[in-house]
């Protein structure tokens, strides 16, 4: 299925897996780097999600239009006027008012007038996403709310996703698609797949406590599963080999924007936000880390296993403030870092399969090569050295 | 005190709510008189770890025992249920309320009697006094809350870096200035010694406190990058025999919410938990399969791992109490102390004893919770699976050695 062939698999058809890690912050950089994947002719053998990451994996898998590409370039409609954001920093069109009128009240700002845009539209849109984003705060305001202190979360879900997502096409796709959700009964993680992931799983595998109340689905109640396995590795861990044998060549992680979130915040919000997101970066990295540093070595060893790579998001210095925003013009800086990070790492791929020489394509995103020699990733990975021993 | 000891050191890290679990633990083992050589520590169990090594002008037992009097009367705490005797408002003021707040008048409580009336009268004092500090618009900038000197006047920081001390303290921070986990300890010399700024920059955590300047430098807490305080554990003290651990206590933190304010603390605290469960579970499998078994005499490479489980009666937190747990309340305080109390004094039990049952129940390895197996899934076949990585070749060396006590021995 893959278009991209792998070092000393290049004679045969290389399969790929792509892991889409959770955080919000990461949505518009994996639409960005996913749209630029599918233009480039990659179809992934297999996805691993977590959190967040999955709409932007559903919208490159099986989105409602059946345009993968319009629909990850439509994603930055998800955020707000930068005018309206300058005074109202909350993403009210997607964070619904917690109570039991919240859905009819969604539906009716669904119906009002309201221009539709295209993905053409995005550089030159400013007045119509104003008059749309206007009314949906109109709407947003007028929608009653039941929240109180014996309340157990603050928002409420309605359908937005169901506009997006062609749930039935997932079901008979080729590619496999896995989301994680934590079992607030089992206290384990579960993996919702192909067969059964819907928008209720959805829902729950996005649950993030507080945000949201935890969901149930089929008599199980879950919560969101990025706060235990943020890089969507363990989702996929089980689709990963078949009869001890590799099921994928190579698995790509997007960038978890790390280095760039770890900052002296600069208001309330993006200090709730950091405080949420730090430990769950952490654990993203952490578990990355090590399996990377293990396939090296068993690689090393000679035995196979899925090589693990890392497509770099490079936040400039003075948009890292701003990573956490959800105003509309970081929205478009975001997705298009995604864009062309992914592009650039699929240019390289060609190189080096056209010239059969993977040294420079390795040294360039190979996970454990730029990402394994952190101070803080180094001493993680000490407690690891015995293991390692050849 | 026993002879024949393992060298032991304990790692503290736990929500502050319910930080009197930690310091009922090291109360019990003061009581039992174990000898802790190392005492590693992350986010608020810095606090217990150093009033357990160097209190100021009290003894270890005594400033332990007074942690219940930082929690709120039971009754005001159903009418404001967060705790302003700890937390000040984001204020430029909150170092000068503090101050004032010490010279309030106050009814002198036992720290274990629940004593209503008067906790009501003290603490409503400090309510009032909370009220009356003025905020500063510009100081909410970036933080809810303002650190202020209250805990860490408790401490003897000169005391802690005496040359002559012998046990070692780390406190952990991460330096948002290079994104590098910093260990501050009371041994290791420059920027990483230990002061009343490294405790401030181990509470920094994010939306709570803003990130605390120390040594020129911009810290966080460390607890979201290592909630375990194992890291010390690893890269400076590998020469110990034992390090020991609480119980995480995942379930009680991956729950249904029962209000707006528990929720909000479960979001914070759930990926800290689920980080910190995998790091303990990852040490666990790893320095079991790089150690030779208990009853061999070969070199340890990394401290065995021990937990103090919260799930035997009668040391025990049963599911229904772990809404509770997060709740500031003296009640809470005075329970999970007596808890964290008697399963230290369990745990020293069969410490001495050293025996099979020991290892079965306290040996962390061997009871890793089902998420833990899960996670370590990914990792097991080529990472774990050669478990004997003390080959046939150095158990031969080393011989079958004695019992797990003896072989331990300092």
């Amino acid at each position: 299925m893959s278009t991209v062939q792998v070092g000393e698999q290049s004679a045969q058809r290389s399969r790929i897996g792509v892991l889409v890690s959770g955080g919000a912050p990461n949505l518009h950089l994996a639409a960005g780097a996913l749209c630029a994947f599918y233009e480039h002719g990659i179809r992934f053998d297999l996805i691993g999600t977590a959190g967040a990451g999955a709409l932007p994996a559903l919208l490159y898998t099986v989105p409602k239009n059946g345009d993968p590409a319009a629909s990850l370039k439509s994603t930055v409609y998800i955020n707000i006027h930068d005018l309206i954001y300058s005074v109202i920093s909350d993403n009210y069109k997607i964070f619904l008012k917690r109570g039991p009128w919240t859905e009819a009240f969604w539906r009716l700002g669904r119906g009002l007038p309201h221009f539709d845009l295209t993905p053409d539209d995005r550089p030159h849109s400013g007045l119509r996403r104003f008059f749309n984003d206007s009314i949906g705060l109109m709407v947003a305001a007028l929608t009653p709310t039941t929240l109180w202190y014996g309340s157990t979360s603050v928002c409420t879900r309605a359908g937005v996703i169901d506009d997006l997502v062609n749930w039935p096409a997932l079901s008979t796709h080729p590619t496999k698609f896995f989301l994680n959700a934590f079992d607030l009964g089992r206290l384990k993680l579960t993996t919702f797949d192909n067969a059964t992931l819907r928008p209720e799983s959805f829902y729950a595998a996005l649950a993030m406590p507080w945000l949201y109340e935890p969901t149930v689905v089929d008599d199980r109640m879950y919560t969101e599963g990025a706060a235990h396995d943020p890089s969507g590795l363990e989702a996929v861990w089980d689709a990963l080999y078949k009869n001890g044998q590799p099921e994928v060549d190579m698995l790509v992680a997007l960038d978890t924007v790390v280095t760039d979130l770890w900052l002296d915040p600069g208001n309330i919000q993006e200090a709730l936000e950091l405080a949420v997101m730090d430990p769950i970066v952490c654990l993203s990295e952490y578990t990355l880390a090590l399996y990377s540093r293990l396939e090296a070595f068993l690689e090393k060893k000679g035995v196979a296993a899925p090589k693990i790579y890392y497509v770099p998001f490079p936040i400039q210095a003075q948009d890292a403030r701003r990573i956490l925003d959800w105003s509309y013009s970081n929205a478009l800086s975001l997705w298009d870092i995604g864009y062309k990070a992914a592009k650039q790492f699929c240019v390289e791929r060609d190189a080096a399969n056209q010239s059969g020489n993977p040294d420079k394509f390795e040294r360039l995103y190979r996970y454990y090569r730029v990402r394994n020699d952190r101070p803080l990733i180094r001493d993680f990975l000490s407690l690891f050295d015995s293991l390692f021993m050849p | 005190m026993t002879p024949n000891l393992p060298r032991i050191g304990i790692v503290l890290s736990g929500w502050a709510p319910a930080m009197t679990l930690m310091s009922g633990v090291m109360l019990g083992f003061l009581k039992e008189g174990i000898p802790i050589d190392v005492v590693s520590t992350s986010g608020i169990g810095g606090l217990i770890g150093l009033l357990y090594l160097a209190p100021k002008g009290k003894t270890p037992t005594e400033a332990l025992q007074e942690l219940p009097n930082l929690f709120v009367s039971d009754l005001l705490h159903r009418f404001v249920p967060f705790n302003f005797k700890v937390f000040y408002k984001n204020s430029p003021f909150a170092q000068l309320a503090y101050e004032l707040r010490e010279h309030l008048p106050k009814i002198p409580v036992d720290p274990g009697s629940s004593s209503p009336v008067a906790r009501f009268i003290n603490d409503g004092m400090e309510l009032a006094a909370t009220a009356l500090t003025p905020p500063s618009l510009e100081s909410y900038r970036n933080a809810l809350l303002s650190q202020t000197s209250m805990l860490e006047e408790r401490v003897d920081f000169d005391a802690l870096r005496d040359p002559n001390f012998s046990r070692r303290f780390y406190l952990n921070a991460f330096d948002i200035s290079d994104q590098a986990q910093r260990i501050f300890g009371n041994r290791s010399g420059g920027n990483q010694h230990v002061a009343a700024d490294a405790f401030r920059a181990a509470q920094a955590m994010f939306l709570l406190f803003p990130p605390e300047r120390a040594r020129g430098r911009l810290f966080t807490t460390g607890a979201t990058h290592d909630p375990t305080g194992l890291q010390a554990i690893w890269l400076k003290e590998r020469k110990l025999d034992m390090v020991i651990a609480l119980d995480p206590l995942g379930p009680a933190i991956w729950r249904h919410p029962v209000n707006i304010h528990d929720a909000f603390q479960l979001m914070l605290l759930n990926p800290i938990v689920s980080l910190q469960v995998l790091t303990l579970a990852l040490y666990a499998n790893t320095e079991q399969s790089v150690n030779p078994p208990v009853g061999t005499n070969g070199p340890l490479k990394l401290p065995r791992l021990y937990r103090i489980p919260f799930d035997f009666p009668p040391c025990q937190i049963p599911p229904a109490y772990y809404p509770q747990m997060l709740e500031w309340t003296h009640a809470n305080a005075v329970t999970l102390e007596s808890v964290g109390y008697c399963a230290a004094r369990q745990f020293v039990a069969g410490l001495l004893r050293a025996d099979a049952e020991f290892e079965r129940v306290y040996r962390y390895a061997g009871r890793l919770e089902d998420r833990s197996q899960q996670f370590l899934r990914v990792f097991h076949a080529h990472l774990f699976e050669p478990a004997s990585r003390f080959a046939s070749t150095e158990r031969e060396k080393y011989g079958p050695g004695r019992s797990s006590g003896e072989e331990t021995s300092r």
